[in-house]
């Protein structure tokens, strides 16, 4: 059987009624919940994942999928509008996406993101579809060496996201990885910086980090701006990209989708290293950078296209091996039990209308992501037309709650309360708060790979620049930090981007 | 059917934590009536796990056994002291049961000393539910075919052998220090988190050699035919995988485990409400289409004989793994 | 030398002081060997790292005119983060109505624009909103009323 006939099958598996009604649901289900910050995927599937027992496996797998897509989506509309990445993926869109609506340029941005989201999840599609296996065997060649050196990889590149100094956005990027640290280790069971705090075994979770800095922190920076200027621009025009707009955001898209399907692959940090990378990406090559973080359309496209197609390939590794690269996968691996059936590569043989049914809703979820967030654009950037007044306090009471609802614990209100003014402060000494969010997302990930490389070669790090895979991520790390460092030497001075602009 | 439930019911959170608050708030009731009310089940690991999977198995027969609804609250985080510590200071009526394993129960108290909660203290065990076996399993990449190759392979290459763990206080690494114990070898331990996953998936990618991991983490990638199975960690072979030998038969006795769930109330639940929950889970744990799909799975239905039974199970689980973990120098030090 | 205060300098401060604290909190952490590496040898690289940074700054700041940092917004600081901490401290036990009601009043506080019958309506609406939706939609274990 070739893959158009597999995919012809799955077409007319996912073309079912029942199953469209059940992926236009999980999309519904998800978008309504990725909106509200707090609870993400994992949360949203969880609550979820008792009701679709009922169901058929494939009905179930399909609705799961479309929550997951659908809340990665409802998360950057809310980074959009009201500067809350709703999920770690979506922090980078906050950067320019935000700066877009203030602008009164929300419906552009968010048509940017949901079309570009459209076009990377298409082109996602074809990719599992014809390249699945041959993915899978290569992200199993990925060993802790080779992790270390990508995510180090990633940290280095996060130093492009600044837009001010170089040496401030270092510093943000250790405060994150220290922040990281926090909670017992997994080596060793010693419990880190927990200041006896039980809750603090497990680290701070990301969503409190994120709404306390840019939920609560932006707030107060916004209330402290004079009343003209902290409301966003009113006369908000164009809510669809003009024909200019369509090809600004093409080829940055295009970009995002393949960086993205390429570490979506990957485990541990997929979709989030893809939109950091992604929007570095486009910073690097863009002929003018200072536009970036200052509403740079490509800023929305990129990494909004990474994202998406990351989420979408994070399924290759659960369905040709059986392995899930994430906990949302690990979920989907549940719901397969439950209804008796293992991920891997025999449920493909055995069950293709199950895959290939998923592959086809895949394409499928993300058209009615479109259908369904197109019209609501222009109900979003009404939304921005709320005097400031009105909307502030229900920012901030969404974020409370929110928070509260992650875990059902109200400390983490209190710990969000102090990144909020944490948030504020890095405002007012000019420090950005995305690199610190990078850094807390791969920290862990660096020291666990490194520690565990360590152990795997017995203490050698030439490890690192013997495993092939490692040593060009090495390279690379060396290439950007040469690329870095040579303008600040050659000029002398630190705001390197600024500089590259003149 | 009040408006809450309804909506809950609409969106599928039926299940979800909102009834929680509802049941300590009833006055001490006439324990013979039992259950008059839904009964929560706290389950410490996320959805999809293991505990989580043999739980939902065992929800719909549970509930028909005590016609009363049963109710899945997950409560997540700290290797599961979160939810046990939410479900010890729950109300002693029937209403709060928590979903133990032997991670929680056995291994917890010796691993993090500073735990708020102290199982034996804070709970009374009802009845074990399922089990399942560790499976010795290796890369493809790595030559042993056996317990004796490996033992001899190991030996001719000291501290040169790796093996993965899903967690440094995991039963699956205290299993392999039982084996080095047993065997006299010296391996080098590479912890790993987030479950069996990442873990299995290194030993796919022949990063790692080799790891103790339960049967129902295994099994996809045995029946794959990616990875090599050595030996089963239980008395029998089991009847999914005829021809791999068990601990027991290569003579290595000692080192029969099984990862275990079941069910306990906390302290001061009246007898014969851990009768009736007993007598539920009995029935629910021999449910045959249960039965079977944990089988599938990796895993075998199997409660206890009594309360008291499992009591003297659990002690003599924690005293074991107590030693093991001392040993094993997994405690911080 | 006269002393600036600019942006680059108050964010090295903080930068060493961070590190400095996190050296001195984990300083009992073991190092372990270069095979097993321990507990604590990342965050000593790290917090190394962050004053070592944090003094590039200082330093730097004596030299390069960098920004100085622009007036603090006191008022709005205060009533916004008294309200989400309040928020904390008291759901559980005042229930989500109270503090809810807290959070909006007190974040319109922060405004000198304070219009109390703006704010009574937009509190209800709110919280009845808000509340309604994490409850009903979500059956979030959070009580509505206090207590005690």
């Amino acid at each position: 059987m070739d893959v158009l006939s597999n995919l012809a099958l799955g077409f007319s598996v996912a073309l079912e009624p029942i199953n469209l009604l059940y992926a236009f649901l999980g999309v519904l289900l998800g978008t309504a919940i990725g909106v509200l910050p707090g609870l993400g995927p994992v949360a949203t599937i969880s609550i979820l994942l008792p009701v679709t027992f009922t169901l058929q496996p494939q009905s179930a797998i399909i609705m799961l999928a479309g929550i997951y897509y659908g809340a990665a989506y409802g998360g950057s509309t809310t980074a959009i509008l009201v500067n809350l990445p709703g999920e770690s993926s979506s922090v980078v869109t906050t950067i320019d996406g935000y700066q877009m609506a203030r602008q009164g340029k929300a419906g552009l941005a968010l048509a940017t993101a949901a079309l570009s989201s459209f076009m990377a999840g298409t082109i996602a599609t074809f990719i599992i579809a014809f390249a699945a296996p041959v993915l899978a065997e290569f992200a199993l060649d990925f060993g802790p060496a080779d992790y270390f050196s990508l995510m180090v990889f990633g940290l280095v590149a996060a130093v492009i996201l600044a837009h001010g100094s170089v040496v401030k956005a270092i510093g943000m990027i250790l405060v994150g990885v220290l922040l990281g640290t926090m909670g017992i280790d997994v080596n060793s069971s010693l419990p880190r910086f927990t200041f006896g705090v039980p809750q603090f075994g497990d680290g701070i979770d990301f969503a409190v980090i994120a709404m306390g800095i840019f939920g609560i922190g932006e707030t107060i920076s916004n209330l402290g701006r004079t009343e003209g200027e902290r409301e966003f621009v009113k006369d908000y025009k164009g809510l669809w990209p003009s024909p200019r707009d369509l090809k600004a955001i093409v080829k940055p898209a295009l970009r995002g989708t393949f960086l993205g399907a390429a570490l979506g692959i990957l485990p541990g940090g997929g979709p989030v290293l893809a939109s950091f990378s992604a929007y570095a990406l486009e910073k690097k090559i863009a002929k003018d950078p200072s536009r970036f973080g200052r509403g740079a359309i490509e800023g929305v496209a990129s990494p909004e296209a990474a994202n998406n197609s990351a989420s979408q390939t994070a399924f290759i590794p659960l369905l040709t091996l059986g392995l899930p690269a994430s906990p949302v996968m690990a979920l989907m691996v549940g719901a397969l039990m439950m209804h008796g059936l293992y991920a891997g590569p025999q449920l493909i043989a055995e069950k293709p209308e199950l895959f290939w049914g998923l592959v086809a809703s895949m394409w499928i979820g993300n058209f009615l992501l479109v259908v369904l967030n197109l019209p609501l654009v222009g109900f979003w950037a009404r939304l921005l037309t709320v005097p400031y007044r009105l909307l502030y306090p229900s920012i901030l009471l969404i974020c409370c709650i929110g928070v509260f609802s992650i875990r059902n614990d109200a400390l983490d209100v209190i710990v969000a309360s102090v990144f909020g003014l944490v948030g504020y402060v890095l405002t007012r000494l000019q420090c950005e708060p995305a690199p610190l969010l990078l850094g807390f997302i791969l920290g862990p990930l660096i020291e666990e790979n490194l520690r565990r490389a360590l152990l795997i070669s017995h203490g050698s790090p030439s490890v690192f620049v013997e495993r092939p895979i490692s040593l060009v991520f090495l390279i690379l790390t060396a290439l950007v930090v040469l690329v870095l460092v040579l303008p600040a030497i050659r000029s002398g001075r630190e705001k390197v981007f600024a500089e590259e602009a003149n | 059917m009040n408006r809450r439930q309804a909506i809950g019911l609409l969106l599928g959170t039926a299940s979800a934590a909102g009834f929680g608050h509802v049941s300590g708030a009833v006055a001490a009731e006439d324990p013979s009536k039992y259950p008059t009310q839904p009964v929560r089940v706290i389950v410490p690991f996320a959805p999809g796990g293991a505990s989580d999977f043999a739980m939902r198995l065992l929800q719909a027969p549970m509930s028909q056994a005590l016609g009363q609804q049963v109710i899945i609250e997950n409560r997540t985080g700290a290797a599961g002291n979160v939810g046990m510590d939410v479900a010890g200071r729950g109300a002693p009526d029937g209403y709060t049961v928590f979903f133990g394993n032997v991670g929680t129960v056995s291994i917890n108290p010796t691993l993090y000393p500073d735990m708020s909660v102290k199982p034996d203290k804070a709970f009374i065990p009802v009845s074990n539910a399922s089990e399942t076996p560790s499976a010795l399993i290796c890369s493809m990449k790595f030559p042993p075919n056996n317990v004796k190759e490996l033992i001899e392979y190991v030996k001719a290459r000291p501290g040169k052998v790796n093996f993965a763990s899903p967690g440094s206080g995991s039963v699956d690494r205290l299993e392999m220090e039982l084996f080095r114990k047993a065997t006299g070898l010296d391996m080098n331990h590479v912890p790993y988190k987030g479950g069996a996953g990442p873990a299995v998936a290194d030993i796919l990618g022949g990063h790692v050699e080799l790891m103790f991991v339960t049967l129902a983490a295994a099994m996809p990638h045995v029946k794959a035919n990616r990875i090599k199975i050595l030996a089963l960690s239980s008395k029998e072979r089991s009847p999914i995988l005829p021809d791999v030998p068990s601990v027991a038969e290569l003579g290595y006795p000692e080192l029969v485990a099984t990862s275990w769930q079941g069910f306990l109330v906390p302290t001061g639940t009246p007898r014969p409400i851990v009768d009736k929950l007993f007598q539920a889970i009995v029935k629910a744990a021999s449910d045959p289409t249960v039965k079977q799909r944990l089988i599938d799975g990796g895993s075998t239905a199997s409660a206890s004989e009594s309360p008291e039974a499992y009591k003297a199970f659990i002690e003599k689980e924690t005293a074991r793994w107590t030693v093991v973990v001392k040993e094993s120098g997994a405690v911080p030090d | 030398m006269r002393i600036r205060i600019t942006t680059d300098l108050v964010t090295g401060i903080l930068f060493v002081s961070l590190g400095l604290f996190a050296i001195g909190y984990g300083w009992n952490y073991p190092l372990g060997t270069p095979q097993r590496i321990g507990p604590g040898y990342f965050p000593l690289l790290v917090s190394s790292g962050l004053v070592l940074l944090g003094l590039i700054l200082v330093i730097r700041s004596f030299f390069i005119a960098g920004d100085r940092i622009e007036a603090i917004a006191l008022r709005p600081l205060l009533a916004v983060l008294l309200g989400t901490l309040l928020f904390g401290i008291l759901v559980e036990k005042a229930g989500f109505i109270i503090s809810a009601v807290l959070v909006v009043v007190l974040a319109r506080l922060s405004d000198r624009d304070f219009r109390p019958l703006e704010v009574a309506i937009l509190a209800v609406v709110l919280v009845g909103f808000i509340g309604s939706l994490f409850w009903f939609g979500l059956s979030l274990p959070l009580h509505p009323f206090p207590q005690w």
